[in-house]
């Protein structure tokens, strides 16, 4: 059996449509799980004990279950609750919890990498403690953080193709549709691969630019 | 919360625990094993073999390893007119991913001890394998330890995607169970908390390792 490129021509614009939704997706919980990250890092690093103990049980569940499972909890148990979403959103929302698992333990260590001295010479100066986060330790740790944020952009690229079985369009959902109906699996999931493989690829470059650039100026 | 619908379907989920254990297992060893010697190839000398083997590491660490399962599953039985069992392709797929993390492990923790110890070790006359078993393996496995570890969470977390060629694990036992029952809050609480017992000791221990031998 011959690959069939003209097949895989006539599909180019919808597994163009599958990876730029695969890109939006991955990107908007990028940001999601930021915040999520830096919410509960200031919560690991400055909170009360009460909620150390939440932020902690939060991030062990978030990255000892399978992120699969956490995609289907959202989307099959949320409704029994009485909280319907659509399949975007479910989806959104379980990679967000993940996703902001991972980073709360990425901006600690930002945080915590922040030398103690700074922290010391702004209270001296008598800042305020939310000026001494948010224009002292904040930008600092961000800097630190940066080339483990667009690492765990992979990673969550990744899994998003997870976001198939929920029925979102993104790339490996186009896959699965067009050999459903057409059997070409060999050429379809080896564009597929391709398309993930460049993304991936690029963003690495990227990464690899940035560390080098990071690692002179810290 | 009614949780007899666990009790209930007890012996019909824990057959489903039992393929994601022999999965994990079999993928472990198979993973372990290939990329410890893909990590050796890696660091060879040989343009050759060197850019093969970074090659195949690039591609299985990029892609998504439900793809890499697809592929196998869907993409490689059309190819060759073959049949490839749900089960195998799940284990395939999650080696071809993990041996290829294992493998780049292997490679920095190699490379992370220094030259003069290979010097050191070829001018008392050892020969290259027994630089690498009696001088390197020994350090690069202390180093490797707790990246691996961290590996096998990971593994343990990948067996989930097996449900999605079909393969009858924890998660799609658990599937079953809740189109029968249309209770999803307790199966999938149980199937969370059973992956969270087997997961949670590894990362302590990576953790506590990572700690210790740094």
């Amino acid at each position: 059996m011959g690959f069939d490129f003209n097949f895989i021509m006539e599909q180019i614009p919808y597994l163009m449509l599958g990876a730029r939704n695969t890109l939006i997706i991955s990107v908007i919980v990028l940001l999601l799980a930021v915040i999520v990250g830096i919410v509960g890092a200031l919560a690991k690093t400055s909170g009360g004990r009460f909620l150390r103990l939440i932020t902690g049980m939060y991030v062990e569940i978030a990255r000892n279950t399978p992120e699969l499972v956490q995609i289907y909890f959202v989307f099959f148990v949320f409704p029994s609750l009485g909280l319907k979403f659509n399949s975007f959103v479910s989806g959104v929302i379980a990679m967000t919890f993940f996703g902001g698992g991972y980073l709360v333990e990425v901006f600690r260590a930002g945080i915590e990498a922040v030398p103690k001295t700074q922290v010391e010479a702004a209270k001296s100066l008598a800042l305020k403690n939310r000026q001494i986060i948010v224009n002292i330790v904040f930008p600092q740790a961000l800097k630190i953080c940066l080339p483990s944020l667009i690492g765990y952009l992979i990673f969550i690229l990744k899994m998003s193709s997870l976001l198939a079985t929920i029925g979102i369009v993104e790339l490996t959902f186009v896959a699965n549709d067009v050999i459903a109906n057409n059997f070409h699996a060999f050429e379809m999931f080896s564009a597929v691969a391709l398309l993930y493989l460049i993304m991936v690829w690029t963003i690495s470059w990227l990464l690899g630019i940035v560390e080098k650039r990071f690692k002179y100026e810290l | 919360m009614p949780w007899d619908i666990v009790v209930k379907n007890w012996s019909f989920l824990a057959a489903g625990l039992w393929a994601t254990i022999e999965i994990f297992v079999v993928s472990m060893i198979a993973g372990t094993v290939l990329g410890v010697l893909m990590g050796v190839l890696r660091t060879s000398r040989v343009f050759l073999i060197q850019i093969t083997t970074r090659a195949f590491i690039e591609v299985f660490r990029g892609l998504p390893t439900l793809i890499t399962m697809f592929f196998v599953y869907f993409a490689v039985p059309m190819l060759f007119q073959i049949e490839i069992p749900s089960f195998l392709a799940a284990v395939i797929g999650l080696t071809l991913w993990e041996l290829s993390e294992i493998a780049e492990i292997m490679r920095g923790a190699i490379q992370s001890i220094p030259k003069g110890q290979v010097e050191a070790g070829r001018a008392m006359a050892l020969n290259k394998a027994q630089v690498l078993i009696y001088i390197l393996m020994p350090q690069a496995v202390r180093r490797m330890l707790p990246p691996l570890i961290g590996v096998y969470t990971r593994l343990v977390k990948g067996t989930a995607l097996a449900s999605l060629v079909g393969v009858n694990d924890l998660v799609m036992a658990g599937k079953i169970v809740v189109e029968r029952t249309l209770e999803p809050l307790e199966v999938y609480v149980f199937i969370m908390a059973v992956f969270f017992i087997i997961n949670y000791p590894l990362s302590v221990l990576s953790r506590k390792l990572e700690r210790k031998l740094i």
